[in-house]
């Protein structure tokens, strides 16, 4: 994590409204290109937009799309993070399920969704459990890594300031290796990886949405789609896509509030 | 209080390959120990048998630390310090694993912190100080657990030459001031010089001791510029090409 990357202030902002402004400007242009009918201009888009945030309806959307990507990936890196220290610190369970989670990694997870429907019915469940499908895996795999390759030395420099009165106590001691060195070392892999897994997991929540559902902006954006409502439907996918930006951003400051060391984490 | 360390006829080996032969030494409590040696020569492997992070009877020889329960600080080369905790946090970490209370465990850290002059980074994330600065917050941690043997690897090799002989001065007073036994393992004959009532000069495969110097005059005023210094850093250097 660069200086640059994890500063914010004015230059972050600045380069956000650069990338916004050109954003509205490739709209425009495919816009004129295709037509107000295909593509609306930008701004009425956006005003259709701002006229709905006041709007119960909207705000019920957002809200329900919010909450499930909210459970989704704390459930998902809850789950993910100490088996992937364990799994990367424990060779005998790795050896278990190191190949359960290379045959299933690749396999999109959203293939799941009718079964999770079956099994879990039509409520909240299932749309949370998917999302938190997708960030288990891919926090699972880059945990683990992270707590295999460890430089030894980290280890060896804990095990230098265990103390001589509790040297029989091994398992007190392997616990605290965990707690003070391979868990703190590995988080800021696993934060960064919840902030990429959180790009995945807004996609896979509008393919959720799609079904089964009357509440979420996926369904929000689908139900739009069908009754050719297309202001509707791209203020939806405009908000979509702004949740996915604000939840990549709360991921960049849940890794600075988590990771404040990371700076100086060279191994 | 510092440690007396003895060591005869000390061997290791990694499965068939013999990394060091029959190494004989003595320091006495509040006494120091330099080893150079080149690159590959052992020396980590020694050290990292006198800090205690070999297994026991995994060694030939005797070696024996009195008293047993003494207290061991290693000031690795770069992993000294965990980058994850602010200093402070470094500094407290030995001692919660030792379950001095909280209290207790802050105002420990605190004054090491204060004899070193380095309060005003309690704060601070070892990847936002110098290189310098950890090695001395490694040495204040050292002073917190009461530590009465400290081992050094290679601790000033990030440092720039003349902020390395300001730390040399620091820490050699510091140690002697404290009565705190010593190891350091070293590339720099200048520091092993500085450091060391002994010089042990490492060489050959397996490693072994090549030569060994006494230094007495080292705590002298002005050390650094006298004969002596110059001629044992002379001797010390032949004895390394002689290796």
């Amino acid at each position: 994590m660069s200086a640059g990357a994890s500063g914010g202030g004015p230059s972050k902002a600045a380069g956000y409204a650069r990338a916004f402004l050109l954003i509205l400007g490739l709209w425009l242009v495919l816009s004129l290109a295709l037509g107000p009918l295909v593509l609306p201009r930008p701004w009425a888009v956006i005003r259709n937009l701002a006229g709905q945030l006041g709007s119960p309806v909207f705000l019920g959307h957002a809200a329900a799309s919010v909450r499930r990507l909210a459970w989704g990936l704390g459930a998902g890196f809850a789950a993910a993070f100490p088996l992937g220290i364990a799994m990367g610190r424990s060779a005998r369970l790795d050896a278990w399920l190191a190949p359960v989670m290379f045959l299933t990694f690749p396999v999109p997870k959203v293939l799941f969704l009718p079964a999770l429907l079956v099994v879990f019915g039509f409520g909240e469940a299932p749309k949370a459990v998917l999302v938190a499908l997708v960030t288990f895996c891919q926090i699972l795999v880059v945990t683990r890594d992270a707590a295999r390759n460890m430089d030894p030395r980290w280890e060896d420099s804990f095990a230098t300031l265990w103390p001589a009165a509790r040297a029989g106590e091994r398992l007190a001691r392997r616990l605290s290796l965990l707690r003070h060195v391979v868990a703190p070392h590995a988080l800021p892999a696993a934060v960064t990886s919840l902030r990429i897994a959180s790009g995945t997991a807004v996609s896979v929540l509008f393919i959720a949405e799609s079904f089964a559902t009357d509440r979420g902006l996926g369904f929000m954006i689908v139900d739009a789609w069908g009754a050719m409502n297309l202001p509707r439907m791209w203020s939806g996918i405009l908000a979509m896509g702004l949740l996915g930006a604000l939840i990549f951003e709360a991921a960049d400051l849940l890794e600075r509030l988590l990771c404040p060391g990371a700076r100086g984490m060279a191994r | 209080m510092g440690a007396r360390v003895t060591a005869r006829g000390l061997g290791r080996s990694y499965g068939e390959v013999e990394i060091l032969r029959d190494i004989s030494f003595e320091i006495p409590a509040g006494g120091s120990l330099a080893v150079v040696g080149s690159s590959g020569s052992g020396k980590t492997t020694l050290l990292n048998l006198i800090a205690g992070l070999t297994p026991p009877g995994a060694w030939e020889g005797e070696f024996a630390v009195d008293p047993p329960g003494a207290g061991r600080s290693y000031l690795m080369q770069d992993c000294a310090l965990f980058p994850w905790k602010t200093v402070l946090a470094n500094l407290e970490l030995p001692l919660a694993l030792a379950r001095v209370p909280a209290a207790e465990r802050r105002a420990r850290a605190e004054a090491a912190l204060s004899e070193l002059g380095l309060s005003g980074l309690a704060g601070r994330y070892p990847g936002e100080i110098s290189g310098g600065e950890r090695q001395r917050i490694a040495l204040a941690r050292a002073l917190a657990a009461r530590a009465d043997l400290v081992v050094l690897d290679e601790p000033f090799s990030a440092v720039d030459a003349i902020a390395r002989e300001r730390l040399q001065d620091a820490v050699a007073g510091l140690l002697a001031g404290k009565g705190l036994t010593s190891v350091v393992a070293t590339h720099s004959i200048e520091e092993a010089v500085r450091l060391g009532d002994e010089v042990l000069v490492l060489g050959g495969r397996p490693a072994s001791i090549t030569a060994r110097f006494g230094n007495p005059g080292r705590c002298g005023p002005g050390f650094r510029s006298t004969e002596g210094f110059f001629r044992l850093a002379l001797a010390v250097r032949r004895a390394l090409e002689d290796a």
